[in-house]
């Protein structure tokens, strides 16, 4: 259960000294940041030392340290994924979690997540900033691409720039500000047009994606190196069937080693089967068909800790989940609204001369404090999630802690009564007050669910809408509805959770360009942009206490939860890292 | 084979009180006939009443999530994940796989039985036609067809009724037909045109009466069928809207508590399975008392 | 068959939403799907993709799935292994318990063996397949270990583990259909006990057992042949749901997931297949039905 979850584990770093300088230093502020510390390949000046391994806060028992030992035993795992298919491969085309935990372990970034969510390097041994706007980035040496090509700051230049140029990829706009990029032998430097501070986020391997680095032989073939990529990472996939199965081989001349120099990764292989359904998932990791599960369900989760046999890890994959008012007549900014949905069609006319209730503030504040969180945790979400107060998930740790941590200052609380008192001052007195139809996915049907009891009793009736994703994604953006349930995940920066999602329109920049609720607020925007140019995380974090207040005050959206993804380990494995929600197998092993 | 109705034998609200006359005489005659009859009207009632039966709101999460059933107790058949009476849920789920089941199988009925009606009557290019569009039907398996309006229309009740009562359309049709060519060249029927009655005179006073007691047969067999694949629907998550409670639906939801929370699936689906039991008996003892012979019809 | 495919065709068109944005993840930006759109040739008017798929079918190919880029047809066959294992046993389970249950209950007409073989089928057909894998796994799979409750192993894996991986699936699928064909059995036994030619052979003295299996069976099995046609009607509707219930990467899952992520060009070649054996099977019906049954030829009577 929720309470015998180590804090830390949930809520990403706690923001020490040391990882606040270290950070500080990524964004160019502490002078002396620029200390090589990466001899020989080790991760010596991050002093977390086992970075992708899983840590002992969940209490898996064995991991990291004495996976040592076994280390040398190889073996192979046999994997479960909850998804039918796995699309894309390429990094630069991957834009969801399910596809980026297969990646993380077939590539490197530039940098990555450790066990505490604490960005380190990856491929570099180290990073500096000569200027706000210039990130000098040191490779570790004799890195090969799995066929053998020497992975050098050349080859990095050239992965950032074939994003660059890319037309279809999602992530384009996270390089739009690379001014020039010059590499020489091991060193690679990156100049940006203006201090950006979510760009060092951008460079991760898992979630960042675009600093994940591919192999040239992308631009050959673009559809061929989305199912069989050429990677840099501590495994290389050798075969796969399509929605059935990823074959993934250990590189041998991968560069990293353990800290006693052992040769990583221990395994000899994973074996990935897709398995869709999560109670076949269940049934696979309980009958030791599988070794691990890279995501169980609520209910499965809660069956497999009672089981001794397995273990349950969770992390908090940035992911946030709630529901997207509607804040205004899509009508009435016909060009805006065209833009954000890319649909080529004219917004709908059906709320002209028509009550729009969550176009008032107090209607939208009622139905945020309105629910339960605590409730939506423990009945929908198995205690496998963590109430959201605030936009901000844990795995933006900083940001996070400098809120106020799990109770932030200002953030959505449950208050029903308030909630019928704003509903009566603005009017809506009526049996029922207010009725919605909230668009929903299929996967958050249970939350919903107890979301529609919970309105229910403040007078406020909703009808859910499921759909499949296929037409979720484009109904979302045709504003038919009231209410939306949405969310995102892998967020790792906040500007991931709020620029494009609530910012105020701009096709230039590609603010705004995600809008559900057509929040459009100049001053808002102001804020976030200020947050943006602002690398000094601690003013950084300053300026997010104005914007969350301000998110707060206009009940802009209707945080819910944030979900924490809970994966098994059968009996056998140890030291899968877990953190951000991957599934690294870098220091992987098995037990006999 | 089919009973010849000659006009005069009375009705009551529309229905040939010689058919009934006879259903009440197989009713009394054979046990199974009197065990389709009462399960069935058991099922109508709960799903009629359910409003003022039903010990709580179906939808309100008041209790403990997962409760075993136990007589004893405040929800004596258990609760949901969410904690929701089962029994309550169990109430108003009736009504709606009742409505569906038989809102199916009338639209099915309907669009069915006058297509067969034409087809028949008139026979020549215009049976060619009809038939032959029923037909095509026939490419299509049933779960198919449903699948794809589901699809394209969205759930929800009304496209669910259509969906599975879609495929019911050729089984009507061509028992419709059937019995319309076997009765065509019928003395009654040709002298009915020959006095100058209109078609559909012809076809509605005196085609139609004679035909009706082998469809519905076939409405009572259709009405369990459909209640089966409305239940698959729900399964499938192609049903009405996710939180309506019907019996397929319900069951469904238990599909994940299987090992730890049993009678979530399993009661609604004893419960189906007795009322699919109860339709069927009720059908047979219709077929019985008709003496329609069973036709095979999928 | 041309109209069957350019209904499938337009009848899969017309679901509602863009496979381009399902690849790309919801929030993609608009040019990305515009190019990706294009390049999977959806954004060309219909009429034009419609006649380009036809061309293409002419020569046998089904196209390629837009999610995976395998060929549409080899997507089919990797999972059509599963559902034809489970639809066959299912049948050779449904006639285990029809033909032995549906004799035994005409010739005892009445009797107690009637009464029971008559529940047996009333309950196979009054439960969904689905439900009744549910009851399977939570009484016989949680019980036996030997028994896998979810997952298919191929054949070439040993016949033992596929046997034991499909024999849920299959008599949750075969029961309900046992259930139908043993009252179709009853009946036409029962009316060809009846038939003059058979109180003739046993007046004349030949064996009652002999009489029963050489002529009754043969003419009772007609109408079972008939019913086998739209076996496949049946088994695609509880095949579906039973492969999701066990966990069976089968036609019915791709069918699903395909319906689900709009991969419109295996949508379609999935259904046009089902469409074509369930035709196809239906003449194969026919054909049998003239051959078990000598009285009926086409074109001409005796």
């Amino acid at each position: 259960m929720i309470e015998d979850i180590e804090r830390a584990e949930l809520e990403g770093p706690k923001i020490d000294r040391r990882t606040t300088v270290k950070l500080l230093g990524a964004s160019g502020i502490a002078a002396t940041a620029g200390c090589l510390g990466g001899d020989s390949g080790g991760d010596g000046d991050d002093g977390s030392g086992d970075d992708d391994g899983s840590g002992d806060d969940d209490g898996s028992g064995s991991s990291g340290d004495d996976g040592e030992s076994s280390g040398s035993t190889g073996g192979r795992i046999s994997a479960g994924w909850l998804t039918d298919e796995i699309e894309f491969l390429d990094p630069h085309m991957v834009d969801l979690g399910i596809q980026i935990e297969v990646h993380s372990n077939l590539f490197n970034g530039l940098l990555k997540l450790d066990e505490d969510t604490q960005i380190v390097g990856d491929a570099a041994a180290d990073w500096s900033l000569p200027d706000e706007s210039t990130y000098v980035f040191e490779l570790h040496e004799d890195m090969t691409f799995h066929n053998g090509d020497p992975l050098d700051a050349e080859a990095v230049k050239w992965s950032l720039e074939r994003l660059a140029g890319m037309e279809t990829s999602p992530h384009t706009g996270k390089v739009s500000n690379v001014d020039s990029i010059e590499a020489d032998g091991l060193e690679l430097t990156i100049n940006l047009s203006e201090p950006y501070a979510p760009f060092v986020s951008f460079m991760l391997r898992g979630p960042g994606r675009a600093g994940t680095i591919v192999h040239e032989s992308a631009a050959d073939d673009p559809d061929e190196y989305a199912r069989m990529p050429i990677g840099s990472g501590p495994f290389e996939l050798t075969d796969r069937t399509a929605g059935e199965s990823l074959t993934l081989d250990a590189y041998d001349d991968y560069w990293e080693t353990d800290e006693d120099g052992n040769q990583l990764p221990y395994l000899d292989g994973v074996d990935i089967e897709l398995i869709p359904e999560p109670s076949t998932m269940w049934s696979a990791i309980q009958g030791g068909e599988i070794d691990y599960a890279n995501l169980l369900t609520g209910e499965f989760a809660q069956q497999a800790e009672a089981t001794d046999s397995i273990t349950v890890q969770t992390a908090s994959s940035g992911e946030w989940s709630g529901i997207a008012p509607l804040h205004m007549n899509p009508a009435d900014e016909t060009e805006t609204v065209r833009w954000i949905s890319g649909l080529g069609e004219d917004p709908t006319e059906m709320w002209n001369g028509e009550d729009i209730p969550t176009s008032d503030p107090r209607v939208r504040e009622a139905i945020a404090i309105g629910i339960d969180r605590e409730e939506i945790v423990e009945r929908a979400w198995f205690g496998y999630a963590e109430p959201a107060h605030t936009l901000y998930n844990p795995a933006i740790g900083w940001l996070f802690e400098a809120l106020g941590g799990s109770e932030p200052d200002t953030g959505f609380y449950y208050d029903p009564e308030r909630a019928e008192e704003l509903l009566d001052e603005a009017g809506y007195t009526d049996d029922p007050r207010i009725e919605a139809t909230v668009l929903a996915l299929p996967e958050d049907e249970r939350e919903l669910t107890v979301v529609q009891d919970q309105l229910s009793d403040i007078g406020i009736e909703i009808e859910l809408d499921i759909q499949q994703q296929s037409s979720y994604w484009d109904n979302t953006y045709r504003y038919e509805q009231l209410l939306t349930a949405y969310g995102g995940a892998a967020d790792v920066d906040p500007w991931m959770s709020d620029f494009k999602q609530f910012g105020y329109p701009n096709e230039e920049t590609t603010e705004g360009a995600w809008q559900r609720s057509l929040y459009f607020d100049e001053d808002y925007s102001e804020l976030i942009n200020e947050a943006n140019a602002t690398p000094d995380l601690e003013d950084r974090a300053e300026v997010y206490l104005d914007v969350n207040e301000k998110f707060i005050e206009d009940a802009v959206f209707v945080t819910t939860v944030f979900p924490l993804n809970p994966k098994a380990l059968g009996e056998v494995v140890s030291g899968v890292g877990t953190q951000g929600g991957l599934s690294n197998f870098h220091r992987a092993s098995l037990d006999e | 084979m089919s009973s010849r109705f000659d006009g005069d034998g009375g009705r009551v609200f529309g229905i040939r009180t010689d058919l009934i006359e006879q259903f009440i005489g197989t009713v009394n005659r054979d046990l199974k006939a009197k065990v389709g009859v009462v399960i069935v009207t058991l099922f109508v009632i709960a799903a009629v009443f359910a409003p003022e039966l039903a010990p709580y709101d179906p939808m309100a999460q008041d209790f403990a999530p997962l409760q075993a059933p136990a007589l004893s107790s405040e929800t004596p058949l258990g609760t949901d994940s969410f904690g929701r009476d089962l029994l309550s849920r169990l109430m108003y789920g009736a009504r709606i796989s009742l409505g569906v089941g038989l809102g199916a199988v009338l639209f099915g009925a309907i669009i069915g039985v006058l297509l067969g009606l034409v087809a028949g009557f008139y026979g020549g290019w215009i049976d060619d036609l009809l038939m032959r569009s029923v037909d095509v039907m026939w490419a299509f398996p049933w779960l198919l067809i449903a699948i794809m309006l589901v699809a394209i229309f969205g759930q929800g009740v009304w496209n669910v009724v259509i969906a599975v009562g879609f495929a019911y359309i050729d089984d009507f049709a061509r028992i419709t037909r059937g019995e319309v060519l076997s009765i065509r060249e019928e003395e009654y029927i040709l002298a009915a045109e020959s006095v100058g009655l209109g078609d559909l005179e012809v076809v509605f006073e005196e085609v139609f009466p004679n035909t009706v007691a082998p469809i519905i047969v076939q409405f009572t067999v259709l009405v369990a069928r459909a209640m089966l694949a409305e239940a698959t629907l729900s399964f499938l998550g192609l049903g009405v809207k996710p939180s309506t409670p019907t019996w397929g639906a319900l069951l469904g939801q238990g599909r994940d508590f299987i090992t730890q929370a049993w009678w979530i699936s399993i009661i609604p689906g004893v419960l189906i399975m007795i009322t699919v039991l109860g339709i069927n008996l009720f059908g047979d003892a219709l077929r019985d008392a008709f003496d329609v012979r069973e036709v095979d019809s999928e | 068959m041309l109209f069957v495919v350019t209904v499938v065709f337009f009848a899969v068109r017309a679901v509602p939403g863009d496979p381009a944005r399902l690849m790309l993840g919801g929030d993609a930006d608009p040019a990305a799907l515009t190019a990706l759109r294009q390049e999977l040739g959806l954004n060309q008017p219909l009429y034009v993709q419609y006649f380009q798929w036809l061309r293409r079918l002419l020569t046998g190919n089904f196209g390629e799935s837009i999610r995976t880029g395998e060929p549409v047809l080899g997507s089919l066959a990797q999972v059509a292994g599963p559902t034809i294992s489970i639809a066959a046993l299912g049948m050779v389970i449904a006639l285990m318990i029809a033909v032995p249950t549906g004799i035994l209950s005409s010739v005892k007409r009445y009797e107690i063996e009637d009464y029971v073989s008559t529940t047996i089928a009333f309950f196979g057909i009054s439960m969904p397949a689905f439900w009744i894998g549910i009851v399977l796994i939570l009484v016989i799979g949680v019980n036996v270990d030997s028994i896998p409750t979810f997952g298919y192993t191929p054949i070439d894996e040993g016949v033992s583990p596929w046997f034991r991986s499909i024999i849920l699936p299959a008599f949750a699928v075969g029961f309900p259909y046992g259930g139908i064909l043993m009252r179709m059995m009853r009946s036409s036994m029962l009316e060809v006990l009846n038939e003059d030619y058979m109180r003739t052979a046993r007046a004349k003295g030949l064996s009652s057992n002999l009489v029963l299996f050489k002529h009754g069976l043969q003419n009772a099995l007609i109408p079972v042949v008939t019913l086998a046609g739209i076996f496949l009607a049946v088994v695609l509707g509880g095949v579906v749901a039973v492969e999701i219930v066990f966990g069976i990467r089968g036609i019915g899952r791709l069918l699903i997931g395909s319906i689900n992520r709009r991969d419109f060009p295996l949508i379609q070649g999935t259904v046009l297949i089902i469409s074509f054996v369930f035709v196809l099977a239906n003449i194969v019906v026919d054909l049998l039905y003239t051959m078990i049954n000598p009285r009926i030829k086409y074109g001409g009577g005796e």
